[in-house]
């Protein structure tokens, strides 16, 4: 596996450091490069949720996704795949994609979850059961995702102090752990891509000893996963804490964020280094019968856009003819009205799920293709600066 | 063109009943048959948005869309017509909405063939919110509890803004398990409205109209309303009110009678059939369209559909199972997804259902098309011999479909 930064721009200036770049991410073979800064499609047991294979593989924009498989989804059905013995691409098939396994749920942020000096809690269907690291270990190695977070817990951000040393120490000490089982108990050709969890909630001392002692073991880790962001801070506090973090991480290596996911939050972490993002985004705007039309277009934003989000439960869509989102390139908008989606919602047709999720997904690739280019051509931070202001003002119309 | 239209010169050849005229003028319909063995037939039936081949299945989308499938994935399923409730479509989005987006092709976008039933089945589904004179039904909705009264003239509205290649004359539907004075009283009146439906059938050079058989379990009644509804000569008849809870032996028998009597060189439609073995040993009787419900709401469940009979997805049996659902289907599902993976999914996730009812509704096309090439290469009977054998190994195939099968002269 590697990861090479393509595009790389510095600036430091009084008030803020701006770190951002574009990274090309290699795994095993050449065939499916994930060009960042990108998202992770979220899934449910696996599965890119209402996107089944021909439909998600027929999404506009690039042709490899990444998607961030639960742990607490996977566990479940472990004793499958160690049957299976084929690995999770191939059981899942996704074979094509690039697949991430995580901890954090970035739908479902559970401030309570339990962990033990040696073990985590793991929710799964059938109750919780305690996961320690030999156990993980031998999981990842049964499910072999491209890559895998080291073991981790999540907390809120505003956790008291004790609890988050705890954590930071915990982590590191899995970390420590789990490198040492794959150092001795796995052959080089199983060994995982992993990623170190940097932890310590709101406290900036905690997050720089998480970072310090975790990029000890920089030569073994893929990338790093940003843990406990999205629990509660603000823009601000979260800018604070990144920027803290980012700047003493390894600049070659992957940088992943969870939890985090609204256009304005990417926009900011893109700008502060972040390569790819964990959220849920788009499913969430579907839940809520909610196309996404913002303009994400840098050519575009003087142009009279009207919304940046529409409900299509709305009856006015009623006899509405055309697509969601005018020269959308994307199944839902060259097929499909929203009339049609109004009345599948309305009359609580899955198909109105499947038809939203496809578009919305699909924007949401469309954005940061778009923030990708601007970074090419030198254009980010006009981009950052156009497009929030032209959301803030869509916004206060809406209000 | 209609009646009221145009000033009416009798012609020799004419029937006219009711003051309507028979046959229809030109019907947007061609039914071709190509191949024969016995009763059975493959044949082309051209209809105004596609060509389609039968016997058939036809998936059932009863709100505008088969559940969970895109209008894509049905065209790459290779579904010819797709079926819409003229009951529940009437309702949501209601027939002003589907004048102002041009039609159910255009709504759900799907460019192949449609059909719409007269929503008169829901007479017998929503028996309770449901009153039956001779003007119509009158119906209680279930969203809002609002009446509505289905005639024959507003059922056809609704259904030329529906605009489907075939619209169902409304008929007067009981239950197949009724008996007695009322199955008398529904056969009859249902030729009396099938000439209302005519009368107001506003686009007949663009939709065609097919009458349902009625008469109940009843042979005496089931041919005196074919004898009816044949000298109206429709471009094509439904056989309604089985399917039912009746039992299979009066099913088949009720089938065959129909099948016998229908006119050669017309597509006949079994409704609301779609088992298997049903399909296999209707298309044997001679019918040539059939739909139900079955195949998708089954996978919903957790059942997907295969030579053997089915198999409950959600069993734990399948959980360490690393085969498709089906090794020799060629659908998308088959190729990509093991029964261990869909064990998982199955009844619990929405992708679960997708890909049951995408394997499903693939299943029903390529049983039909393996009747169709066995009728057209000559081999039907081995054909309908080696199926029985896989869904019943132990040679416990049900006695009703042995004796039909037999009529045919296809002995098991």
């Amino acid at each position: 596996m590697s990861f090479q930064v393509t595009k790389a721009v510095d600036n430091k200036n009084t008030t803020t450091t701006t770190n951002y770049r574009c990274g090309r991410l290699n795994i095993g073979d050449e065939k499916k490069p994930l060009i960042t800064p990108t998202f992770m499609l979220y899934t449910k047991e696996g599965s890119p949720i209402n996107l089944t294979k021909d439909l998600l593989n027929g999404l506009p924009n690039e042709k490899v996704h990444s998607l961030q498989l639960l742990f607490s989804d996977l566990y479940q059905f472990k004793d499958v795949l160690e049957k299976y013995q084929k690995g999770v691409h191939e059981f899942l098939s996704l074979n094509e994609h690039i697949l991430f396994l995580l901890f954090r749920d970035s739908a479902n942020f559970s401030a309570d979850q339990e962990f033990k000096d040696d073990s985590i809690n793991v929710t799964a269907r059938k109750g919780k059961t305690k996961v320690d690291v030999q156990e993980y270990n031998k999981i990842i190695n049964v499910i072999r995702p491209d890559l895998a977070s080291s073991l981790s817990v999540d907390l809120d951000w505003n956790t008291g102090k004790k609890k988050a040393i705890k954590q930071v120490q915990c982590t590191l000490s899995w970390l420590n752990k789990l490198i040492e089982l794959q150092e001795t108990t796995t052959t080089t050709t199983t060994k995982q891509n992993l990623l170190g969890v940097i932890q310590g909630c709101k406290y900036s001392d905690l997050r720089i000893k998480s970072v310090e002692e975790t990029i000890k073991h920089d030569s073994k880790l893929s990338g790093y996963v940003l843990g406990s962001f999205g629990t509660g801070e603000s823009n601000q506090e979260r800018a604070e804490i990144l920027e803290k973090v980012l700047e003493k991480l390894p600049k070659e290596k992957l940088k992943i964020i969870s939890g985090v996911g609204s256009p304005e939050e990417i926009l900011c972490c893109v700008e502060q280094g972040i390569d790819v993002f964990s959220t849920n985004y788009p499913n969430l705007m579907t839940e809520w019968g909610n196309a996404l039309t913002f303009t994400f277009k840098l050519d575009q934003f003087k142009s009279v856009n009207n919304s940046n989000k529409i409900n299509l439960w709305d009856t006015k869509y009623v006899i509405d003819t055309t697509p969601l989102v005018k020269d959308c390139p994307c199944f839902t908008c060259t097929q499909h009205t929203k009339a049609y989606i109004h009345h599948l919602l309305n009359t609580h047709e899955m198909l109105a799920q499947v038809l939203l999720t496809i578009h919305n997904v699909s924007h949401y690739l469309g954005f940061f293709e778009e923030i990708r280019k601007t970074i090419e051509s030198n254009q980010f931070e006009q981009y950052k600066q156009q497009f929030l202001a032209k959301r803030l003002l869509i916004n206060n119309k809406e209000k | 063109m209609t009646s009221n239209e145009i000033p009416y010169i009798k012609k020799d050849i004419d029937v006219v009943i009711s003051g309507v005229k028979y046959p229809l003028d030109n019907p947007p319909l061609q039914f071709e048959i190509l191949g024969k063995w016995g009763k059975a037939r493959a044949a082309k039936l051209t209809l105004p948005h596609h060509c389609c081949n039968t016997p058939m299945f036809m998936p059932v989308g009863t709100q505008g869309t088969v559940k969970g499938l895109t209008s894509q994935q049905l065209v790459d399923l290779n579904c010819g017509v797709v079926l819409g409730n003229t009951y529940h479509l009437g309702h949501r989005p209601g027939p002003e909405v589907m004048d102002a987006v041009g039609g159910l092709h255009q709504f759900m976008n799907y460019p192949r063939a449609m059909l719409t039933d007269s929503g008169g089945f829901q007479m017998v589904s929503l028996l309770q919110l449901a009153e039956i004179t001779e003007e119509g039904v009158q119906f209680q909705s279930p969203h809002d509890g609002s009446t509505m009264v289905l005639t024959p003239e507003l059922s056809m509205q609704i259904q030329n803004s529906i605009g489907a290649d075939i619209m169902m004359a409304l008929d007067d539907v009981v239950s197949s398990t009724t008996v007695g004075p009322r199955v008398e009283e529904a056969m009859y009146r249902t030729l009396r409205w099938i000439d209302r439906c005519i009368s107001a059938h506003k686009k007949p050079e663009t939709q065609n109209i097919f009458c349902i058989v009625q008469g109940g379990l009843e042979p005496t009644l089931r041919d005196i309303c074919m004898d009816g509804l044949i000298a109206r000569n429709f471009p094509g008849y439904a056989i309604g009110g089985l399917s039912g809870g009746e039992s299979k032996d009066k099913f088949w028998r009720v089938v065959h009678q129909c099948t016998s009597k229908l006119p050669e060189n017309k597509p006949r439609y079994l409704m609301g059939v779609g088992y298997a073995l049903d399909l296999v040993v209707c298309s044997a009787l001679g019918v040539d369209m059939f739909d139900c419900v079955f195949p998708s709401r089954t996978a919903r469940f957790g059942s997907a559909l295969v030579p053997s009979g089915s198999l409950n997805l959600k069993s734990s049996e399948y959980a360490f199972d690393f085969t498709p659902i089906d090794p020799e289907c060629t659908c998308m599902v088959c190729k990509n997804y093991t029964k261990a993976y869909l064990h998982i999914v199955a009844g619990k996730e929405a992708i679960g259902g997708q890909l049951i009812t995408y394997h499903n509704i693939s299943y029903q096309m390529s049983l039909m098309n393996q009747i169709r090439e066995s009728i057209l290469n000559n081999s039907f009977p081995d054909y309908v011999k080696s199926f029985i054998q896989k869904q019943y190994p132990n040679k416990d195939c049900p006695q009703w479909a042995i004796d039909a099968l037999k009529e045919v002269n296809i002995i098991i």
